[in-house]
């Protein structure tokens, strides 16, 4: 039976040619749009790592830090930084606060280095902090310690990695107590400048660019462990007790610019920068949803109306079944097992065409679940997608009367 | 001749409505999304204003700068700094004026104890002069506000209304970062499309806190080059890539590369990066293609196998008109004509959902203070686009229909 439809749909090749076609376009549309779903979905369900309710970030324009040019006279901005944290810490309605240079939750701007792993290039995302970070960011520590007062003193970089970049650099072992080495390609030790770091404790994964990117391999430090002469930290976290009204922020603004009066000093909570940066992220998303719906609605009607057109081209033939007696329901299912062949056929077609993404690794962070949870429902709604298609046409050529199909033409 | 296809067309599209409703939903869904994305292009592109002299500037607001030592490798890539700018950008020949000024940045006031975050940029005098302002009243500041470092600021529209609830501005103080300016002007507010010319609140470069960022050589500045004509292009890019490569940055880097671009450019650099951080517009050109053909796939195909479909409803027509003496071509150019007919219908209804689709887009504020009106270069878009899809869907078909042999046709079944 199977195989007598493959045949039919065989025979009708010319005319199926442009129907399978759509439907591998159809298909391929489906797989695509499915695919970054999938991936956004997928992401979604794991945890952040950090808690970022309450959590304001301030934003210092710091005069005289030059990042990419030569050293500058720094020690009174360090000073300056340092009077503003105490300020920051004399406010009641501040719980902890902790700067967090450059590298900012829910911002598209970072500081990561490319160094070579073990062979592979990995960008790691460095998080120069202090001890109150903790408190601040509610990171989950699963091995270790975290960093303390007295960590920028020692003659090594004490750090604390991300689970994901523990494994990376140690696998299975205990990473506690390591030195972080990198490797060249060729196999020989790179020397790093300053401190060397070793590992103190390991956090779970932490997402700072927010629910819908992979967990990232990051390092935190003491902001002070290399004592840089460059720069200041120019982006405070503060933690604030729940309940504080958004009209602390200009209180937080004027003691700042009273303490640092040659700054410029500006707010800005990370509930509301998660939601502009998932607004952002998501809005393309979105329009490459509907964008895709309408497409395939209108291959849709594109194919009940060549279905329809064929099916009444194709009259004595549902004659000839219904005097040899085929029931309605067997031409039926005639009409729709054909289209079923087409589909499948396509799906097949569409199937080698969209394993070549993962396989050639089009797309990067993106899972291999993603694809393969895409690609189910693509069959699936292909598969509905038909029988609505079909149900129509299908339904025409039963109401075909037997002697009337007959005395066609 | 051109009047009979039409009836017949017309006759044709009205007797099975079911089809035509389908194809039509097709081609004006097409062309509406195609339309959206090509009148938001031509809000970039087209020298509207304040930048009424695009077509005559070159903008500088990207650099590469590379260091490699071994395997590490250290890149800056990003708005190049005033010091880069003043050393390579200024008096290059052919440049009529130019003009450096500050990426936009966030400045706070609060009214009444709430906050409002205008975006703010720092300019020189030469901007007013360059950039084509509509001033609601009071006018720009000057070369001379910014050389003295007077405390001035122009505000738009929207900012003199946040801040002093839409009464007149000018001579008034306001506070930004804790900082007095006085308004001396107030413009219309400009679209976000208008890259160098978008922002809130303009203020003299002499009143940034620090004047540090005068040795900086990157980030956070851009310049544009108002050139004496178009010709001159090349040669302004030609001077200002070899003072860059003669930059002095102490060591930090080995290279810098970049070049002065026009906007479409810029917008170039985004899909085709070239070698030494130039724009490939070639390649940035076949990439909107790509893009433009993967999107048109699907409606292409949708629309060829209805039009296939539809043939063998005319079978007998076809047939007679061949038995008496229709050439393959006349009946080629016959359905190409109402095919591209059906089209311009089509188009003339995307034109309008364009127009609602922008409209919605504007309302959701998407792209702040824009106008998407749909121009008559839009219009004109739609048209050449409605022509190409009809051509484009049309010729398959037609070829098909014109094989049909007379007898089998006039017979009426064709498999």
């Amino acid at each position: 039976m199977i195989r007598h439809l493959f045949k039919l749909a065989w025979n009708r090749r010319r005319a199926n040619a442009l129907l399978l076609i759509e439907l591998v376009a159809c298909f391929l549309v489906l797989c695509l749009v499915l695919t970054m779903v999938a991936q956004n979905v997928i992401h979604w369900r794991k945890p952040l790592g950090f808690e970022y309710e309450n959590v304001w970030r301030m934003n210092l324009l710091v005069p005289n830090s030059r990042v990419f040019s030569g050293p500058t006279e720094t020690d009174d901005l360090w000073k300056g930084h340092d009077r503003m944290m105490l300020a920051l810490r004399g406010m009641e309605e501040i719980e902890a606060a902790s700067p967090l240079d450059i590298n900012v939750p829910f911002s598209n701007s970072m500081m990561s280095s490319t160094t070579p792993v073990n062979g592979s290039p990995a960008t790691v995302r460095q998080n120069l902090v202090t001890p109150e970070a903790m408190d601040v960011l509610r990171l989950e520590l699963i091995a270790g310690r975290w960093l303390e007062n007295g960590d920028e003193f020692l003659e090594w970089k004490p750090v604390v990695v991300t689970r994901d970049y523990a494994r990376l650099l140690f696998g299975d072992e205990n990473p506690l107590g390591e030195t972080i080495v990198t490797y060249r390609a060729d196999g020989t030790v790179e020397e790093r400048e300053g401190k060397e770091k070793r590992i103190v404790g390991v956090v779970a994964d932490y997402r700072p660019r927010g629910e819908l990117f992979p967990a990232e391999y990051a390092e935190f430090y003491h902001v002070r462990s290399e004592m840089e002469e460059t720069w200041v930290p120019r982006h405070i976290l503060v933690r604030l007790l729940p309940g504080t009204p958004r009209s602390f922020e200009e209180k937080l603004v004027r003691s700042v610019q009273q303490v640092l009066p040659d700054h410029t000093v500006s707010v800005s909570s990370l509930a509301t920068e998660r939601e502009s940066t998932l607004r952002s992220n998501l809005m393309p998303l979105a329009i490459y949803g509907t964008i895709a719906l309408f497409l395939i609605i209108m291959a849709g009607l594109g194919i009940i109306g060549v279905l329809w057109q064929s099916v009444t081209r194709r009259t004595e033939e549902w004659g000839v079944r219904r005097a040899f007696g085929a029931t309605a329901r067997s031409v039926r299912t005639q009409v729709i097992g054909e289209l079923m062949a087409l589909a499948l056929i396509a799906v097949a077609i569409g199937g080698v065409l969209f394993v070549q993404l993962p396989i050639l690794h089009v797309f990067r962070h993106v899972p291999w679940a993603a694809y393969v949870v895409a690609f189910t429902a693509s069959l699936a709604i292909t598969g509905t997608f038909v029988l609505v298609c079909g149900a129509y046409p299908s339904w025409l050529a039963t109401r075909v009367h037997p002697a009337e199909a007959l005395q066609y033409e | 001749m051109l009047k009979n296809y039409l009836k017949v067309a017309i006759k044709i599209l009205l007797r099975r409505k079911f089809y035509t409703a389908i194809s039509l939903f097709g081609i004006a869904f097409t062309l509406m999304v195609l339309l959206v994305v090509v009148s938001m292009a031509d809000h970039l592109f087209a020298p509207l204003p304040p930048e009424v002299k695009l077509g005559r500037t070159l903008q500088i607001s990207w650099i590469m700068a590379k260091k490699e030592e071994g395997e590490r490798k250290r890149l800056y890539q990003g708005s190049p700094g005033y010091a880069l700018l003043d050393q390579c950008a200024r008096d290059i020949p052919g440049v009529e004026n130019m003009s450096i000024f500050s990426d936009l940045g966030t400045a706070t006031t609060f009214v009444n104890g709430e906050k409002v975050e205008s975006r703010i940029r720092y300019t020189d005098g030469e901007y007013w002069e360059i950039l084509d302002f509509d001033f609601v009243e009071g006018g720009p500041f000057t070369a001379d506000d910014e050389r003295d470092g007077h405390f001035v600021a122009v505000i738009n529209e929207a900012t003199r209304k946040r801040i002093f609830g839409g009464a007149a501005a000018v001579g008034r103080l306001l506070s930004a970062d804790g900082r007095q300016y006085r308004v001396v002007g107030v413009v219309k507010n400009v679209a976000k499309t208008r890259l160098s010319a978008e922002g809130d609140l303009w203020v003299p470069l002499n009143t940034v806190p620090s004047q540090e960022f005068r040795n900086e050589l990157m980030g956070d500045f851009s310049a544009i080059l108002l050139a004496e004509s178009k010709d001159e292009f090349p040669g302004i890019k030609a001077e200002y890539e070899s003072r860059l490569a003669h930059v002095d940055t102490e060591g930090m880097f080995d290279t810098i590369d970049g070049t002065a671009m026009t906007r479409f450019e810029s917008a170039a650099l985004t899909f085709g990066r070239g070698e030494s951080g130039k724009p490939d517009v070639r390649q940035a050109v076949l990439v909107w293609a790509a893009m433009i053909a993967a999107f048109l796939f699907l409606p292409t195909i949708n629309l060829i196998s209805i039009n296939v479909s539809r043939i063998y409803e005319r079978s007998s027509e076809i047939g007679i008109r061949k038995a008496f003496g229709a050439s393959s071509l006349h009946l080629v150019g016959q359905f190409i004509v109402e095919n591209i007919f059906l089209c311009l219908i089509g188009g003339a209804v995307a034109l309008a959902a364009a127009a609602g689709v922008l409209g919605v887009i504007e309302k959701m504020d998407l792209v702040p203070y824009a106008d998407f009106t749909i121009n008559f270069r839009v219009f004109l878009y739609a048209l050449a686009l409605a022509v190409f899809l009809g051509l484009l869907s049309g010729v398959f078909p037609a070829w098909r229909m014109s094989r049909l042999h007379p007898v089998r046709a006039l017979h009426g079944g064709v498999r």
